[in-house]
């Protein structure tokens, strides 16, 4: 975003140069008038004359021109170049000038298109102004250039990396893996129509980690909060590094074993306290309040003897096992509001057990998903009427008509050898609009799909 | 047969709630072209939330007149469940007893969607008024309830001064994030349509703490670009 200061700063340099340019455009065409007037003059004297000077009429004339020339020095021919072709010029600024104020209006616009004071943010400075109505939402210039600043560092930074947000693996790690993985992310209808764009603030990670286990990870930025694009796609990609330096350190790979539920749960615990730690000191360095970069967290590990789960906050994950039946492994945390939950930042770690969930599930696992909140009323029951009860109620239940054709049209590409690249393509496809109800979703949606293709069974 | 893409069924879910309740003043300073001009509104807003997909399944509306006496005319319902009344005009201006039966009638729906797992959304109170209140009604006593419901997240209240109106009362009632608007003469169908589109994003919100409302700029008077 341009900032509003610097355009005034801009324009008020190009409106004394227009002045200049302009003295000296009608210096000029002043000194072009006279001159002209005196070239008549001369022609109607050299005219007048006998015939017989032409040629000195005409080196008259071409002198003409040379007498306006005066050699004052290098200040002096710029002052004279800029003279000379101050029409050019003034024309140019005239242009450049109307071009800036139509941005300083158009930023203005553009700003006061949110309803200023339903709009609470810790960052804003409210106008002092004796008329409330007054009150607009005064985006900080320097937050809009820290938010540039955030963009090029972080494209820079290697943990975060934008380009991992879709993408379909077969094999991500050293050894061959067994699992194809699709997941993406994209922004939700409310955010693409409002104006200015709001940027999809979910993000999703994978990592396949050897001996078919795997990694998963996907975070859902606070819609309230400024930067949470950003705090969505650090924790993202820091809560995958950090478990999966957690499952090394247990040897759970190498010793075949998962860990119990209360070990589980207590490695969940001080590995969010750990990344939560990071996010503050990225806030910090980056001057940002953390809580500005708020985000949900969930975590799913798969492997051959079973799944781990741990988050914080909503979104639902589930997995299939081999009976082909679909279980969640994940109670979404919501609060007395519908579109209430709990962040990364905002959890009062006395209080860890209580917004923390963590589950082990010992089962091998022939299929797995995981999901923000956007996707989770298209592919699970979450609110149905139980007439018995007369009440309605979340079952928490994977819809098995959704999951059971997206796993076998997976299946059918990989033995199609449709290539990685199309494969995430369309299952972006898919998410964005695969139906009505996807279409529709005014909310940022994730889904990180992962289906075990055992070479025996292609 | 092969499958190009990906496709799959979605389970019928219930939408989550949002409430809007209107208090309107429909004292006689009301007569004449402000309430025709109200009345006319109200019935489009209630047409532009039946057509829209966002609001006709999620967006519940109450209406409560006050005049000498608060009369409650529509009950909290979805578009296609109530008829919308054409108001008409009587007496003086009960402001704060209109305002207390409104907080209580969200109240009392939020309780209801508790107790039957209905999850909801924060509810709207709108007040559209053009004069003051009575002399005996309690202002001091409803601005402290408003200001400590809006402060408790229990509603969002929003105050519109018609011409006329005293907008020092309606300062004092309402709560700083969310200042009176005065209406620009009897806009008040560029108001509802207002209303319309911004209750579509706060039925579709996520968060409850910030919603992006389109600018009010066509309704508000004093609204600067």
């Amino acid at each position: 975003m341009i900032s509003i200061a610097g355009v005034k700063k801009a324009i008020l340099f190009l409106v004394l140069l227009c002045l200049f340019c302009e003295t000296g455009y009608s210096q000029n065409s002043n000194n072009r008038r006279r001159s002209n007037d005196r070239e008549r003059v001369e022609i109607i004297l050299n005219e007048a004359e006998s015939n017989a000077k032409p040629v000195s009429a005409a080196n008259e004339r071409s002198k003409q021109p040379t007498e306006n020339r005066n050699s004052r020095g290098v200040f002096a021919s710029t002052s004279e170049f800029l003279k000379r072709n101050s029409l050019l010029l003034l024309s140019i600024l005239t242009l450049t000038n109307l071009f800036s104020l139509f941005l300083l209006v158009f930023q203005r616009t553009k700003r006061n298109k949110s309803y200023p004071f339903v709009h609470i943010s810790h960052n804003q400075k409210e106008t002092q102004n004796s008329n409330p109505l007054g009150k607009t939402k005064v985006i900080n210039n320097q937050n809009s250039t820290l938010s540039q600043k955030l963009v090029q560092e972080n494209k820079a930074q290697l943990f975060i990396d934008e380009s991992s947000n879709i993408q379909a693996t077969s094999t991500n790690g050293t050894a061959q893996s067994n699992w194809l993985v699709v997941r993406t992310s994209v922004a939700g209808k409310s955010h693409t129509e409002s104006n200015p764009p709001i940027p999809c603030q979910d993000s999703n990670y994978y990592q396949d980690i050897g001996k078919d286990w795997g990694i998963a990870v996907v975070c859902d930025g606070a819609g309230s909060k400024e930067y949470s694009h950003f705090g969505s796609r650090f924790v993202a990609k820091r809560t995958g590094l950090i478990f999966e330096d957690i499952i090394k350190q247990n040897d759970w790979q190498i010793i075949n074993i998962l860990p119990t539920q209360d070990k589980w749960h207590e490695v969940s615990k001080s590995a969010f306290a750990k990344i939560r730690t990071e996010l503050e000191e990225f806030a910090k360095k980056h001057q940002v309040e953390s809580g500005l970069l708020s985000c949900t967290v969930i975590v799913v590990i798969h492997s051959p003897i079973g799944v781990l789960a741990s988050h914080i906050g909503d979104g639902r994950a589930a997995f299939c096992n081999v009976k082909n039946e679909w279980k969640a492994i994940i109670k979404p945390y919501k609060g007395d509001e519908a579109n209430q939950t709990v962040f990364i930042t905002s959890v009062d770690w006395n209080e860890q057990d209580k917004y923390i969930e963590s589950t082990v599930f010992e089962e091998e696992p022939i299929a797995f998903a995981l999901m923000s909140d956007g996707c989770e009323a298209h592919s699970f029951e979450v609110n149905i009427y139980d007439e018995a009860e007369q009440k309605y109620r979340d079952p928490n239940k994977p819809y098995p008509k959704f999951f059971q054709p997206i796993v076998a049209t997976l299946k059918n590409f990989h033995q199609s050898q449709v290539v990685t690249e199309e494969i995430a393509a369309k299952w972006e496809r898919f998410i964005e609009g695969g139906n009505e109800k996807l279409k529709n979703e005014p909310d940022d949606k994730t889904m990180v799909l992962g289906i075990l293709i055992k070479p025996d069974k292609a | 047969m092969a499958e190009n893409e990906f496709s799959a069924e979605s389970p019928q879910n219930y939408e989550q709630k949002s409430i809007c309740c209107f208090v309107v003043d429909v004292s006689g300073s009301m007569a004449g072209s402000p309430i025709d001009q109200l009345n006319q509104g109200l019935q489009e807003f209630h047409r532009d939330i039946a057509a829209n997909s966002m609001t006709a399944n999620r967006l519940e509306v109450a209406v409560v007149e006050f005049s000498d006496s608060v009369d409650t005319k529509v009950q909290p319902a979805l578009a296609d469940s109530f008829t919308m009344p054409r108001l008409t005009t009587k007496g003086s201006t009960k402001l704060v007893d209109g305002v207390r039966e409104a907080i209580n009638l969200v109240e009392s729906r939020k309780n209801w969607y508790k107790q039957t797992g209905q999850p909801y959304l924060r509810p709207w109170i709108i007040l559209i008024t053009d004069g003051a209140p009575d002399g005996d009604q309690d202002v001091n006593s409803l601005a402290q309830e408003i200001q400590s419901g809006t402060r408790g997240k229990k509603f969002v209240f929003l105050a519109i001064g018609v011409q006329g109106a005293n907008m020092n009362v309606l300062n004092q009632i309402s709560s700083t994030d969310m200042p009176p608007a005065a209406l620009q003469g009897l806009k008040f169908s560029e108001f509802f349509k207002w209303v319309s589109a911004s209750m579509s994003v706060v039925a579709s919100s996520k968060d409850g703490d910030k919603v992006d409302l389109p600018s009010p700029a066509a309704w508000m008077q004093g609204f600067k670009i």
